[in-house]
């Protein structure tokens, strides 16, 4: 499976450090290909800024000790010189043995290095007489009162565990160090999902904390097959990604490639979504999301119940679901909530407003211009009495008017909430309202564009959503190049491409394909829950039904 | 995670069923209505016994495979390596030439009835473009195609015969007496050759697992195939008459033209033609894999994809030399081929198996 | 990359539309409805084709426009060179009107150009004119308040109940041609009634008409044509007045009529056939006295009835014999009900028919009285 590395400016691995030239068709950051004469002007650049960060700081690069090596105290000092959250303290213990501390103010908590740290290390009853040699033993099995103690032998280590929030104690005499779990508590309380609505379920939603995520999953999963394995991803930022799955039946196939795809993650920094969702996903090219995310805990851990493995990286308030198949991405934990013959009708109601976003505009255009035939003759009549003096073809109008509506979509979410929604209602009415009264668009294709638009903000992931819209318009283009063929083309195509996407070995339209006739209704139809498991078939768990 | 390309029997059967909705249509309007007229919706009816056997045979003789093996595989184990491969290549050839009448009919399909100002030329580039992408691609994801489709196609005909069911004219399908039996036979003849050309599809059967060997679903989609022939074929007779349906070239479809729904909504041929044209390009597909595979056995492995350009060349070369003459395309569809398609089916094909059942080889 | 190069080459050739289908692309604004088109004239000669908006969609007055040709199809494409009528557009032509001469010379090449067309549909209502020229018609109906494609459309949903005739489509009318080598077909006249204006005229059913050999061949008088329409068992909604035993008028409606064909045959030679009609009808109204809740009654009122309707349907058999064309498709009938022994004479049928002895037995029944069940009788002072 080939992953993107992510290239930087200067040419140089992420990972390994190595220089690499850059082809003639390079990468940028996100892995897409650029074109030639882009190639030569950023590869000049970045030779002029390469030879730039030699002259200018050479020293910088040369002092940086050894990560590999035994952690000393200077070595400590030398990593983080310049950092003015970094506290380094030399402190006396009770049994008269140097040692200095060292902590990031930024990420611990100073109140419980002091109550938990300082104030057992400088006990005089307490490590009386223990020399330097003996000192770690003691302190690793119990005489300081932080929750977690780790002996760390390596000068890496123990930079990574200042970076976690982590006081460290590191002895120069005999070039070990303790790290203890001393994290702050500052970090956002849990709040109400914003992006995902909430009717009849739980009202909390993941934050940026790893730990407090973890917990809400806990919470809800209290069973102790529920495993969860770290990771740390991220040249730079050493994110922490925490891989859950439930032991015993997620299929243990997923949960190896996940944690190796977890494991091989090549990226500076996981700051974005993006970041790790292009790592996990097979196919990262395609539009269409192939991973489940969301900020609800319930609905994640609906999707573990089902077979799936989750995903959850420090700072990001979201939550990964593999694998994801098309039809999971139209299903909303509401569905459940509900009871099983009202969830059965929205389902279908999403579904065929899917279909209605994703076909409406291409359908007007190739039967308004191919094929009259099949309006009815009222409306027919009625179409071209309103079309007298517009001056645009009606696919023109079409991709004006979806044009018009994405700028309105786009600008209400770029604009501040308060505002927002004030210039979308306005747009919305003086474009939609003006442009009819000034003939300039005709009422019907205003009434497919909005049906459209609307109908696509059924589909409760954003991704998906915005993949539609995307071939809305390729659609809409092959509708006006040959009509009803084009159209049916466009859509053979599109159909193809779902259908070459796997997710961990699972294909993408499953239930649609590779699944039984039982499968497909059940993902059409909500089933009464007494009447038969949530595990999917298509994801082979391991236990029976 | 690595790709397994592979095919499950649910998914050749779907895409066989496809496949032979392409020319059925096409079939039906010709020697079954011409030769048995108001008794011509018998026709399917009359070749669904011979089509279940042929079924059930290819079935029992394809369950001899081992793993990894495909028809081809099969013909030079039982008919020795020559004449096996030699028996491949004339299905490979087959393929290739069908391809290239497929594209040619579609596209002369898509301008008789809807785009009466276009060019075979425009059809026949879009229909092997798209076509062409499916073959380059992996076999596992045809199969997905087809699993995905069959349900969409079987509710447009749904929408399209529910409707013209209630419009049909009893006295445009009668009488029907024993006289009649001859000519029902005759005319039951070009539809069973269309169902030996599932055969054909059985040099995917390497991509199949072992286990998967069903012969009693191939039957229920060769019945549900012929049932759905029987449906188009009433609804047209009883629609337009026997004697309008055998002077039109594309009968079913210009019923279509007269169905409504709600009393409202007519007139969405365009919408069938169109929606129709996604079995021509999967059958299109579907030759070129197989030519392709057939390839690849002949010269021995390497990428399947490598061998779909030399068989794409070949369909468009037999398109290119069809094009502009509808006449000669239809002498062609009624003569020359469903003779080569039986002489190949139930004749040299059946012969080979046989061979390698004396020989013990099977 | 093959699959991008094999993708991309499908886009730019659907994108840069090099597919010679610009021409079938249509602007909705220039898009001319055809509604009704009315033919006249004679092939060979000079076809006038008059093509009919209707009303519009807020009731505008219809538009008409008219070209000239030798045949129908270059008539057709005559009249989208005219300025106004550039984008004619036929798929939503619904009727389609043919002048008696026309109809007399030239009716096979419209049917086989109708069929062809991939605009012109099949089930388009095919009329043939009476006492008029079509084009003239549709001029006439479209000055006044309505249009002649909307008579058209009223009279396709209420002929049966005129009991005078039945609609036909296109497709219909050269499918009982080609198989019973004749064909019955509406005729519709320009009628001026009373109250409409002089300059008002409305479309009116005159009959029936039959064709023959791709072309007309004669009218039927409205009695025959009332006796065909019996035959042919599409006369649901048509009224009947009859006397009852005190001489009063009761309306009847008859509700269904079925017709079953019994050939009788004598040493496998056809020697006659008999016709079964069995009417179903309700009473509308009586003449106040007598209540058609008694059998007797009933049974009186049926028979008159049945015996009315026997002098239409014998009015009927008696003009086809007389012709010697089969119109009633009492050939097909036979060959439905005896196909093997009709195999025999099939070729022979035209000789056969015209000396057959066709006896026609009518019998009715009066199934319901609706609403009223007794009459009520006014005492007198």
């Amino acid at each position: 499976m080939p992953y993107q590395r992510a290239a930087l400016g200067n040419g140089r691995d992420a990972t390994t450090g190595e220089q690499y030239k850059i082809a003639k068709t390079g990468h940028n950051s996100t892995g897409s290909k650029i074109s030639f004469p882009c190639c030569f002007f950023v590869r000049s650049a970045m030779g002029i800024w390469r030879a730039l960060t030699k002259i200018l700081r050479p020293a910088a690069r040369r002092a940086t000790p050894d990560r590999s090596e035994k952690p000393t105290g200077d070595g400590v000092e030398a990593v983080f010189r310049r950092c003015a959250d970094f506290i380094s303290r030399e402190i006396t213990t009770g049994g008269n043995v140097r040692v200095r501390v060292f902590f990031l103010d930024s990420l611990t908590s100073g109140e419980t290095i002091a109550r938990e740290v300082l104030a057992p290390l400088t006990d005089a009853g307490r490590l009386a007489g223990v020399p330097a040699e003996e000192l770690p033993e003691k302190l690793l099995s119990g005489a300081v009162f932080a929750s977690s103690a780790m002996r760390r032998e390596t000068l890496g280590a123990v930079v990574s565990d200042l970076l976690a929030g982590c006081c460290v104690l590191v002895l120069d005499e005999t070039r070990t160090a303790v790290a203890f779990e001393t994290k702050s508590r500052d970090k956002r309380s849990v709040d109400a999902p914003k992006e995902e609505k909430v009717v009849k379920g739980s009202k909390d939603a993941f934050t940026e904390t790893l730990r407090t995520n973890v917990a809400l999953v806990r919470r809800k999963l209290r069973s102790g097959e529920l495993k969860i394995v770290e990771f740390t991803a991220g040249s730079e930022t050493h994110t922490r990604t925490a891989l859950f799955y439930i032991d015993g039946y997620t299929n243990p196939g997923i949960v190896s490639e996940a944690a190796r795809r977890l494991s091989d993650m090549a990226v500076e920094g996981v700051l974005t979504a993006a970041a790790v969702e292009e790592c996990l996903a097979d196919q990262p090219r395609t539009p269409f999301p192939q991973l489940l995310t969301t900020e609800r805990p319930d609905k994640f851990c609906l999707n573990l119940l089902e077979g799936r493995v989750g995903v959850v990286a420090d700072g990001l308030p979201i939550g990964f679901l593999a694998p994801g198949t098309f039809a999971q991405f139209l299903k909303v934990p509401e569905d459940a909530a509900s009871h099983f013959v009202v969830g059965t009708a929205v389902t279908l109601l999403r579904c065929a407003a899917l279909l209605v976003s994703l076909l409406l505009p291409a359908f007007f255009v190739a039967v308004a211009v191919y094929h009259p035939e099949m309006i009815p003759t009222k409306l027919l009549q009625s179409m071209i009495a309103a079309k007298q003096s517009v001056p645009f073809s009606a696919p023109m109008e079409v991709l004006l008017m979806l044009v018009s509506f994405e700028l309105l979509q786009e600008a209400g979410l770029q604009l501040p909430t308060p505002v927002g929604a004030t210039i979308s209602i306005i747009g919305a009415l003086i474009v939609g309202q003006s442009a009819v009264e000034a003939r300039i668009v005709s009422p019907v294709v205003v009434i497919v564009v909005a049906l459209s638009g609307v109908a696509g903000y059924t589909t409760p992931d954003q991704d998906m959503a915005a993949a539609m819209r995307l071939c809305r318009f390729l659609l809409v283009l092959a509708a006006i190049g040959a009509g009803m063929f084009g159209l049916v083309a466009g859509l053979t195509l599109l159909l193809y491409h779902l259908c070459t996407l796997e997710s961990f070995g699972v294909p993408y339209m499953t239930p649609f394909v590779a699944a039984g006739p039982r499968e497909l209704l059940r993902a059409l139809v909500r089933m009464p829950l007494r009447e038969g498991s949530v595990r999917e078939r298509a994801l082979h768990t391991r236990r029976k039904e | 995670m690595e790709k397994i390309d592979s095919l499950s029997a649910r998914q050749k059967r779907a895409l066989t069923f496809l496949c032979l909705l392409s020319p059925a249509v096409r079939q039906l309007s010709e020697l079954p209505t011409r030769a048995a007229g108001a008794a011509s919706w018998l026709c399917p009816a009359a070749a669904l016994l011979p089509a279940l056997l042929y079924a059930a045979l290819l079935g029992a003789a394809m369950r001899k495979r081992g793993p990894g093996e495909g028809l081809q595989e099969l013909l030079v184990r039982a008919a020795g390596r020559v004449p096996g491969r030699a028996i491949a290549a004339l299905s490979g050839i087959w393929c290739v030439f069908y391809g290239g009448f497929l594209l040619r009919t579609a596209a002369d399909r898509l301008v008789s009835t809807v785009y009466e100002y276009g060019g075979d030329t425009f059809f026949i580039i879009i229909l092997l473009a798209v076509a062409l992408l499916a073959a380059l691609g992996r076999v596992c994801a045809l199969g997905r195609l087809a699993e995905a489709v069959v349900p969409v196609m079987l509710l447009v005909l749904a929408f399209v015969l529910l409707p013209a069911m209630t419009d049909v004219s009893f006295e445009y399908l009668t009488p029907v007496s024993t006289l009649d039996t001859g000519a029902v036979a005759l005319g039951a003849l070009p539809l069973f050759d269309l169902l030996t050309i599932q055969a054909d599809f059985a040099f995917l059967d390497g991509y199949i697992a072992p286990e998967e060997r069903e012969t009693a679903g191939s039957l229920r989609w060769t019945a549900l195939l012929i049932l759905c022939m029987l449906l188009l074929q009433t609804a047209t007779i009883g629609g337009l008459s026997a004697d309008i349906a055998r002077a039109l070239p594309e009968p079913f479809f210009v019923m279509v033209r007269s169905v409504s729904v709600f009393s409202g909504v007519d007139g969405f041929e365009s919408l069938v033609v169109a929606v129709w044209v996604v079995t021509d390009f999967l059958f299109l597909a579907a030759l070129l894999t197989i030519a392709s595979e057939i390839l690849r056995g002949l010269f021995g492995g390497g990428r399947r994809s490598v061998f779909v350009w030399p068989a794409a060349a070949g369909a468009v070369a037999v398109a290119a030399a069809l094009s502009g003459d509808a006449f000669a395309v239809r002498r062609l569809s009624e003569t020359v081929l469903p003779v080569v398609n039986a002489g190949l089916k139930l004749v040299v094909l059946p012969l080979a198996l046989a061979v390698g059942k004396l020989r013990r080889k099977l | 990359m093959r699959r991008a190069a094999a993708f991309s080459l499908a886009l730019v050739m659907l994108l840069t539309g090099c597919s010679g289908l610009r021409q079938k692309m249509r602007d909705e604004a220039d898009l001319v409805l055809v509604r009704a088109v009315g033919v006249d004239g004679e092939a060979g000669e000079s076809l006038t084709v008059t093509a009919d908006t209707g009303l519009g969609e807020k009731g505008e007055p219809p538009r008409t426009f008219t070209a000239s040709a030798a045949t129908f199809g270059e008539a057709v494409e005559a009249l989208r060179m005219t300025p106004e009528c550039r984008d004619a557009f036929f798929t939503h032509t619904e009727h389609l009107l043919v002048g008696e001469a026309a109809a007399e010379t030239d009716l096979q090449g419209l049917l086989d150009f109708v069929i062809r067309s991939p605009e012109l549909r099949l089930d388009t209502d095919l009329f043939i004119m009476k006492d008029a020229g079509a084009g003239e018609t549709m001029r006439a109906v479209g000055a006044g308040r309505s249009s002649a494609a909307d008579e058209l459309s009223f009279l396709k949903r209420y002929a049966a109940r005129t009991g005078r005739g039945y609609t036909v489509e296109c497709g219909e009318a050269a499918a009982d041609m080609l198989r019973e080598s004749a064909a019955l077909v509406p005729a519709v006249t320009v009628r001026r009634s009373d109250d409409l204006t002089e300059e008002e005229s409305a479309v009116d059913l005159a009959g029936m008409a039959v064709l023959r050999e791709g072309k007309l061949a004669f009218f039927l008088t409205e009695e025959e044509s009332r006796g065909a329409v019996l035959l042919k068992n599409r006369c649901e909604g048509a009224m009947l007045t009859v006397p009852d035993e005190r001489g009063c008028a009761v309306t009847l409606r008859l509700l269904k009529a079925k017709t079953t064909t019994e050939p009788s045959y004598e040493n496998g030679t056809l020697t006659g056939l008999r016709l079964r009609v069995r009417l179903t009808a309700g009473v509308v109204q009586t003449g106040g006295y007598l209540s058609p809740e008694e059998r007797e009654v009933r049974a009186y009122i049926a028979e008159k009835a049945a015996a009315a309707e026997k002098e239409k349907i014998d009015a009927a058999l008696r003009r086809a014999q007389e012709t010697g064309i089969d119109f009633l498709g009492l050939g097909a009938a036979i060959e439905r009900r005896d196909p093997v022994k009709f195999a025999g004479m099939k070729e022979r049928w035209d000789e056969l028919f015209p000396t057959l002895p066709v006896a026609a037995e009518v019998t009715c029944t009066v199934e319901r009285t609706y609403e009223l069940n007794t009459p009520l009788i006014y005492p007198s002072p």
